[in-house]
């Protein structure tokens, strides 16, 4: 049961953005895509999503053409948290995260339920009577995490009916974000993942990434240049290769050990 | 899934907030009606001719054109009062859809050009057609300028849709330059109108373009106010859908909202609506920019009570400037276009200021 | 109007005819035109006006009338309020929904066609005359009228020459010349004069380039139009307009627009002072 491209191209205005990229998004894992800007990440997150149409290749849910299955149907089963939306119109924190409930016809009872638990997951309970422009930067992206976790919500009980795979594609979510709530974002989508959702993020942070992916894919100017499982994926020659930095560099970004130490105290 | 970490007295607290907005927007809209329904009764009740509230009453209950009194109440109020309210609500509702759509505070039912558009044609039949065509003229009777007038807004309409297509979707930002190229020819059209019209005929332009509800009679406002009451329904149910495109449009379209038939109904709807209403009462200004900032400011920009709000305080406003221009200088009558600007600029300057409505 | 005069006063009649029993005492009375005022004073009925339209500014009593505002824009509540019995319209008064709305409410409305011809004035006095029940009173100045007329004619005839002229007036922006069918083309006929601009009908707007090479020997204006330009000397420094006959021999014309081109009762000392003054610069 899987969102994925396959071999599929996206040119527009005469400029290849993507060449030929097949990407899966398994259900219950956590699958990071990393690149250098221009490397199409985005891109393929909206093909992905079923936004972008693709010029050749094929976006597949269930085996089906996201084409074919229409925005409604998608809207029930994935949800999209983009980098960052400007709304200048004095909406609630609540109002906005309650939209995530449009694609669907829920009680009123399930609807508080689904508003409830999507709030306290984003920790942003607090917030909800709060206007909506008048939050930080890091706030509005919460707010918008509670509205895809909103989107995406099932009664406790559905959990994962056979067939019923959701999915959370996250472009850059840690962008605005301090320290600690970029962790209890990625915190969040491990949970997810856990409770069988298929977890797609776009991430610019290759240490993140090696402490939440189980899936990997490393882009460079429209193309895959290696995928597969994050531990054989996230090694620093791949980094350096991808990032075109040195493997000192690489190994300093995945945060592992790089032999460095302290210069002696006087 | 996510169960075990709420506790239940947090749901409670977000049905205690949900009732809470539920019952202000509900509260909101009440007034706005009994307001509306108040002021529309006044309406009846004042004006040049003095005529008790006893006898208004009688006159609406009884519908006898009998006497002179009832021939005033029945005959030159009333239509005015049911055109400001149908025209008012259609104005404002078109803007508040407009400022949702495009995601602009500053829309207004102006943008796409239907007012100008009517204008134009108007000024042609003014100046061109009595001159070209007298004989069409004299057949269409007091049909003549409302029949113009829409076809000048339909066909900015028409323009408007066709120029913003763009690799098959209507583009929003399209929609708009093409609204701006279309009021500028308007505007040089109407322009070079003037400069040919004799003193007579650009009195009798400025007049139109100045917007009265008075020159028209139930003949003409029936089916003006009727169209325009369609559009404003219809408009209405779209209430959810430009909640979700205040996100932006992509994830409106995430959300499962087609956003663009979802430009398409607008689009047409509020060129019918706005076109039919111009088409009879001449152009009338902010009333559609300045309505949905008020019910934002008393209620929050949920569409579903700023579609309706808007759509009230419009019939309001358009009500209240309309009972002024009958009274500020009798016998004579201002023209409702110098009013609704009159209160609607300093207003806008206000909001400006202090940017309540707006972002921070 | 493609309607003939008699048809027109027998239509004026029927409309007259259900409140004829009470023209004596119909005493409130609006006209709605500055000819239609000009006249109704000129019969002595101006005591019997309760009300007039924006352009009824002469004579100077009429101007303490309330005004309901210009006469092809009108509303029907603010001319009921004054609680007319009847009102003189001229024929181009509306909108039609208005005046509609005014019978509807029991109150009459004469129209009186407009056109522009030395007949055309007596027939609007006789209109007005019947409206009122002052028959008598018009019969007399439709007389005197003729009388001047006959005069003003015969001195015009006497003249050896022909002037060529032009009237000119404010459009929106700029001059706009009378042509043919023009109120204004009647009187420079009536004057003896020639105008210059008659190939086209209407009001058409003209440069001072085109005013210049038309060469005329007189100017009319209308005098809240030459004020607007900034008065005779304006036109007295414009290289062009400079070397015209008319400027060089002064004579630029300006009237006061109602008085030349309203056709009302002062019509016939209008025609002589504008004879007269095209060919003498009495400007």
């Amino acid at each position: 049961m899987t969102l994925e491209l396959r071999d599929v191209s996206y040119t527009i205005g005469g400029k290849t953005l993507l060449d030929r990229v097949t990407i899966a998004v398994p259900a219950g894992k956590i699958t990071i895509v990393l690149g250098p800007n221009g490397a199409g990440k985005s891109t393929a997150l909206g093909i992905l999503a079923g936004d972008l149409r693709p010029s050749s290749g094929e976006a597949l849910l269930y085996g089906v053409p996201l084409a074919r299955l229409g925005h409604q149907r998608l809207a029930k089963r994935r949800a999209v948290l983009t980098q960052s939306q400007s709304i200048e119109f004095p909406l609630t924190a609540y109002e906005i995260v309650a939209l995530g409930l449009l694609p669907h016809h829920w009680s009123e009872a399930e609807q508080l339920q689904a508003l409830a638990e999507s709030f306290a997951a984003a920790d942003v309970a607090h917030l909800a009577a709060r206007s909506y422009p008048t939050l930080s930067g890091g706030e509005k992206q919460r707010v918008q995490l509670a509205r895809s976790l909103a989107q995406i919500w099932r009664p406790s009980g559905q959990g994962a009916r056979q067939g019923d795979v959701r999915y959370l594609l996250l472009d850059e979510p840690t962008a605005s974000l301090d320290l600690k709530h970029q962790v209890s974002i990625l915190d969040r989508c491990r949970d997810l993942a856990q409770a069988g959702l298929g977890v797609l993020c776009v991430l610019h942070d290759p240490g993140l990434a090696r402490r939440y992916a189980n899936f990997a894919v490393l882009m460079s100017r429209g193309r895959v240049l290696t995928c597969g499982a994050a531990q054989t994926v996230l090694r620093p020659d791949a980094i350096a290769a991808t990032f075109d930095i040195d493997e000192d560099h690489a190994r300093a970004a995945l945060s592992m050990d790089t032999g460095w130490k302290p210069s002696a105290a006087p | 899934m996510m169960a075990e970490r709420v506790i239940p007295h947090e749901r409670a607290g977000f049905a205690d907030l949900a009732c809470r907005l539920r019952g202000a927007r509900r509260t909101l809209l009440a007034s706005l009606t009994i307001c509306l329904g108040l002021m529309s009764i006044l309406a009846l009740t004042i004006g040049p001719v003095s005529i008790p509230f006893e006898r208004v009453l009688a006159a609406v209950i009884g519908w006898n054109k009998a006497d002179q009194t009832e021939i005033i109440v029945l005959s030159i109020r009333l239509p005015r009062v049911v055109l400001a309210l149908a025209a008012g609500a259609v104005l404002g509702l078109c803007g508040a859809a407009l400022q949702g759509l495009f995601r602009n505070p500053l829309a207004d039912p102006g943008l796409i050009g239907v007012a100008t558009g009517g204008a134009f044609m108007v000024a042609l039949s003014i100046v061109v057609m009595s001159a070209v065509a007298p004989s069409l003229l004299a057949e269409l009777g007091p049909y003549a300028l409302p029949v113009f007038a829409s076809l000048g807004s339909f066909a900015a309409i028409a323009a408007v849709y066709a120029l913003g297509r763009r690799n098959g979707a209507l583009s929003s930002a399209d929609m708009l330059l093409a609204g701006i190229a279309i009021n500028a020819m308007a505007a040089s059209g109407i322009g070079y109108l003037t400069f040919l019209s004799t003193d007579e005929q650009l009195r009798t332009l400025t007049f139109w373009m100045l917007g009265s509800l008075s020159q028209s009679a139930w003949e003409q406002i029936l089916p003006a106010a009727a169209l325009a009451t369609a559009c404003s329904l219809a408009l209405m149910f779209n209430a959810h859908a430009l909640n979700a495109c205040l996100l932006g449009e992509r994830e409106a379209r995430y959300l499962g909202v087609d956003v663009d038939r979802l430009k398409q109904r607008i689009i047409i709807l509020s060129g019918l609506g706005v076109g039919a209403a111009v088409a009879v009462t001449g152009v009338i200004g902010f009333i559609g920019l300045v309505a949905p900032h008020i019910v934002r400011l008393m209620a929050g920009a949920d569409h579903r009570i700023v579609l309706p709000g808007s759509a009230l305080v419009g019939a309001l406003i358009l009500l209240i400037a309309d009972s002024i221009a009958r009274i500020a200088v009798p016998p004579a009558e201002l023209p409702i276009g110098i009013l609704t600007s009159a209160i609607g600029a300093p207003f806008f300057l206000w909001l400006l200021k202090t940017r309540r409505s707006a972002i921070q | 109007m493609i309607v003939s005069r008699r048809d027109f006063i027998a239509a004026a009649a029927l409309l007259l005819l259900p409140s004829w029993r009470a023209r004596a005492s119909a005493r409130r009375v609006i006209a709605l035109g500055g000819d239609i005022t000009e006249i109704v004073y000129a019969l002595g009925a101006g005591d019997r006006l309760v009300g007039r339209d924006q352009t009824s500014t002469f004579p100077e009593a009429a101007r303490a009338l309330p005004d309901v505002g210009y006469y092809r824009n009108l509303s029907a509540e603010g001319i009921l309020s004054l609680k007319p019995d009847f009102i003189i319209a001229a024929a181009a008064a509306g909108p039609g929904n208005v005046l509609r709305q005014i019978e509807a409410a029991g109150v009459g409305i004469v129209q009186v066609p407009q056109d522009y011809a030395p007949k055309a004035l007596i027939e609007k006095v006789r209109i007005v005359g019947e409206a009122l029940g002052l028959q008598a009173e018009a019969n007399a100045l439709c007389a005197r009228l003729k009388q001047k007329f006959d005069a003003v004619l015969a001195r015009v005839a006497a003249f050896t020459d022909k002037p060529k002229a032009m009237v000119l007036m404010n459009g929106a922006n700029g001059l706009q010349a009378a042509g043919l069918n023009t109120a204004a083309h009647a009187m420079l006929s009536l004057a003896g004069a020639q105008n210059v601009f008659d190939t086209y009908s209407g009001y058409k707007p003209v440069s001072f380039e085109a005013v210049a090479a038309a060469a005329p020997d007189a100017i009319v204006m209308m005098e809240h139009a030459l004020l607007a330009l900034g008065g005779e000397e304006k036109l007295a420094s414009h290289p062009a307009l400079r070397l015209t006959p008319a400027l060089r021999n002064k004579r630029i014309i300006a009237r006061e627009g109602q008085y030349l081109l309203g056709f009302g009762p002062r019509m016939p000392e209008a025609v002589e002072d504008l004879a007269l003054a095209l060919r003498r610069g009495a400007g």
